[in-house]
């Protein structure tokens, strides 16, 4: 296979097609009991229960959003109070300067926005936006994961992979398929 | 539904026997120092009205919206709901006392900007628009209770959340806002109606999955999100509409509208304030906002029951600051431990029935 760089572990891997998603989940369950934790399921709609089978996710996003929420909400503070105490002090009816009552509402939506945005671009970046080619589309038949085809990928920088010993393992589990994901 | 009276558990019995105790009690200092009691009653009853107007207000937005988290509560909001017979009873106290409590009852007051309110606020219209009020509201109760059925529920709710919306208002004006008779808010009404709705639903989370008989297995995690879902959009419309009032007040700087807020921002009642900003909206809206909070029954039945009991502050602090000598009196817990002795009365069976009517 002609691929245009050499891929590092998270490329590589077997990639092993089931029947359907009852065998998919039961194939996630038996590989994680057998220790396995870099597991990655493709189905072709959500599947109920996979996500817990397939075992804690890595997941930055919620933190990245709250980081988004109180840059934008402290922000617009900061900036409103520099603004018109620092920057451009107005007398508007006596009132003070930092009128902390009156720069609520605008950092609220601050806070609204850069937390969608945090939240959004973060996401793209998490799932590996701008790239757009992976080993993974090289192995034939694997479109079917948005049709009929139910893709588990075993990892190889999973700590208990060993090319031969995972490939029997997946063999076990009856899949349609076995291919390896990678050069 | 069966019309007999429901059975009374031995709990509710002594609960309901030390709430008759309080309100003796409440009855004798209110010889000696009548508007004082009578304050402290209305503050008591308005916080155990919420809970079970409130929940007529949930069953019928349940009605209008359909969704899984309205079907787990409705045992307990049915339950609550039945409360405002009681209620209405209760509400005699301040009916009778309306001459001493309110400001505008006062033939003698001699405030000439209380002569053009005098067309509304006067004694025999505040007791008809009482009665009517809640005629209206248990009308309401009733008929939501007996619509099950999914067409005729949805067209009965849509137009009773349009009259609860206009009758809490009516509510909010006479009971609330004619403490300080020169004082308007245009908020108050629905301000006090959402805090009805998030006092209802903080107690009927608490208690369907807190209750002894609820099945631990119906309590699934997207179960218990939906609720912590509701609680937090509750907490975040009444926080919502209590800033906006307080900052519309603070940009216009108008006498009729900071009359109100100078007894709760100038004295030891700001403290008060920072409290419910604090834990009553900041702290609920920072673990409601995490999903395995949410999603743990003991996490989101704690922060229901926190909503539901710091609910008493914020009646409080609508009721209480700038009305008398001193900001606290032994009558508050007495008629607080009074109102909700009674409240109790026949709840568990209530809620039974209606947990066996739905399974």
């Amino acid at each position: 296979m002609n691929t245009p760089y050499e891929s590092r572990p998270h490329e590589r891997g077997w990639l092993a097609r089931f029947d359907d998603a009852g065998a998919l989940l039961l194939a996630v369950r038996e590989l994680r009991g057998r220790g396995y934790t870099q597991l990655e399921a493709y189905t072709p709609y959500p599947v109920e229960g996979l996500a817990q089978a397939l075992g804690p996710m890595r997941n930055r996003i919620p933190l990245l959003v709250l980081l988004g929420g109180l840059a934008g909400g402290f922000g617009t503070l900061l900036l409103q109070w520099y603004a018109s105490v620092i920057d451009y002090p107005i007398n508007v009816g006596g009132r003070p300067d930092a009128s902390w009552p009156a720069f609520i509402p605008a950092a609220l939506e601050m806070t609204i926005l850069f937390a969608a945005l945090f939240g959004i671009v973060g996401m793209f970046f998490a799932n590996g936006l701008p790239r757009l080619n992976h080993p993974l589309f090289d192995v034939p038949g694997f479109e079917a994961a948005s049709r009929d085809g139910f893709f588990l990928w075993l990892r190889a920088d999973d700590p208990c992979f060993d090319a031969a010993l995972a490939h029997d393992d997946l063999a076990r589990l009856a899949p349609l398929a076995i291919d390896r994901v990678g050069s | 539904m069966n019309r007999h009276w429901p059975r009374i558990s031995h709990r509710e019995g002594i609960a309901a026997a030390i709430g008759l105790l309080a309100l003796a009690a409440c009855l004798v200092l209110g010889l000696r120092a009548p508007h004082q009691v009578l304050l402290s009653y209305l503050f008591a009853w308005l916080f155990w009205l919420a809970p079970a107007l409130g929940s007529v207000g949930l069953l019928m937005v349940h009605a209008l919206t359909g969704g899984d988290w309205g079907l787990a509560l409705r045992p307990a909001l049915l339950a609550a709901s039945r409360r405002l017979p009681l209620m209405a009873l209760l509400l005699l106290p301040v009916l009778i006392g309306a001459k001493v409590l309110f400001p505008w009852a006062d033939a003698q007051a001699a405030d000439p900007d209380l002569e053009h309110q005098r067309w509304w606020l006067n004694v025999p219209f505040f007791i008809v628009r009482a009665v009517v009020v809640f005629a209206l509201w248990l009308w309401l109760a009733r008929g939501i209770r007996r619509r099950s059925a999914w067409p005729s529920a949805r067209v009965f709710a849509a137009g009773g959340l349009v009259l609860y919306a206009l009758t809490v208002s009516v509510a909010a004006v006479d009971w609330v806002m004619s403490l300080v008779p020169r004082w308007h808010s245009t908020t108050l009404g629905i301000l006090l109606g959402t805090a009805q709705l998030l006092a209802a639903a903080g107690l009927a989370v608490w208690i369907s999955v807190t209750g002894r008989n609820a099945a631990p297995a119906s309590w699934t995690p997207r179960r218990l999100n939906d609720l912590g879902s509701i609680l937090m959009v509750l907490v975040l419309a009444w926080g919502y509409l209590a800033f906006m009032d307080y900052l519309t007040v603070w940009i216009a700087d108008l006498p009729s509208e900071t009359v109100w807020y100078l007894p709760r921002v100038n004295t030891g009642w700001r403290w008060l304030g920072a409290f419910l900003v604090l834990f009553h909206l900041a702290l609920p809206f920072a673990v409601l906002l995490s999903r395995q909070a949410r999603q743990r029954a003991a996490w989101l039945a704690g922060v229901a029951l926190w909503l539901f009991i710091a609910q008493i502050g914020y009646v409080g602090w609508l009721v209480l600051p700038g009305l008398r000598e001193h900001a606290l009196a032994w009558s508050d817990p007495l008629a607080w431990i009074g109102i909700g002795g009674l409240w109790w009365l026949g709840f568990g069976a209530r809620r039974r029935a209606a947990l066996e009517a739905q399974a």
